[in-house]
């Protein structure tokens, strides 16, 4: 519990300090992944930008309280894009791939708020968030199982309050996420 | 004197009424194709304008079922990116509370 405050608190400080100059645009180049596309056994492929965000808000049901909840946080998103493959044997990355995504988040702006790594699971996952002036512009998160390879990003205003009301609805897990003050 | 010749000329030339009798006759006389030629003209009209439309509402129906199976596909997309995202903020969440614990 005490984590998760934590974790909250490094959000709240880094939106209540972030830097106005950070690049307002929270999106990152993903590598060419075909090759891992091809060796999976499950593959999750997403590339939403505004355009179709738009579209898919479109047909969310405004009187089903789940899909409301996702059309609130879809509203101030401009673009959705994931990366998750997953595989039948233990498998490793290309370190070319990683390190091509965490370079970006090297940047100005962004920063890790979770990076969390066990070598008894083999398992690495890194959240980072890109803050333009008190708002988060963009989340990133990469994750490294011995059994699946997930890249996230998410471009625009992400209300984690809004992100926290989702939570458990859908089928999505519950995060944990506590209300920010 | 003028005046006169004024209004007998107006009254030769004013138009009379030939008669009912006098119109069929002359529309017998014409050839037939004559008199079909208007109303055969506005058929192909008719049957050009309601084709078009015919056209254009097929067009319609399918750019619609077009747009739709497109939003449902985008939004079954974005179901699925944010179902992995919650996935994956909570193994973030658990990663680090094992750490925490250890």
């Amino acid at each position: 519990m005490n984590t998760r405050i934590s974790i909250l608190l490094v959000i709240a400080t880094l939106l209540a300090t972030g830097p106005a100059w950070a690049d307002p645009s929270g999106k990152i180049r993903l590598p060419n992944l075909a090759a891992l596309e091809a060796r999976a056994s499950e593959t999750v492929e997403v590339t939403l930008d505004a355009a179709l965000l738009g579209m898919a808000s479109r047909f969310l049901d405004a009187k089903n309280p789940e899909e409301a909840g996702v059309r609130e946080i879809v509203n101030g998103l401009q673009g959705v894009y994931v990366r998750s493959y997953t595989f039948d044997e233990p498998f490793t990355p290309q370190k070319a791939d990683v390190d091509m995504v965490r370079s970006q988040l090297t940047a100005p702006g962004w920063s890790r708020i979770v990076g969390a790594r066990s070598r008894k699971d083999n398992t690495n996952v890194e959240v980072y968030i890109l803050v333009s002036g008190q708002q988060a512009m963009g989340l990133a998160v990469l994750a490294i199982e011995p059994k699946e390879f997930t890249i996230v990003n998410i471009v625009g205003a992400i209300d984690l309050e809004r992100l926290h009301r989702l939570e458990g609805q859908l089928g999505v897990p519950k995060l944990g996420i506590a209300k920010q003050p | 004197m003028t005046e006169e010749l004024e209004n007998e000329l107006r009254r030769s030339l004013r138009t009379n009424d030939p008669g009912e009798l006098f119109t069929r006759r002359v529309m017998q006389r014409l050839p037939h194709e004559h008199r079909a030629a208007p109303r055969r003209w506005l058929t192909w009209s008719a049957g050009l304008a309601a084709s078009l439309l015919l056209v254009f509402g097929i067009r319609q129906k399918v750019l619609e079922q077009r747009e739709q199976a497109a939003g449902l596909r985008a939004k079954q997309e974005l179901l699925e990116a944010l179902r992995v995202t919650s996935g994956k903020l909570d193994l973030a969440y658990q990663a680090v509370d094992k750490e925490n614990e250890t």
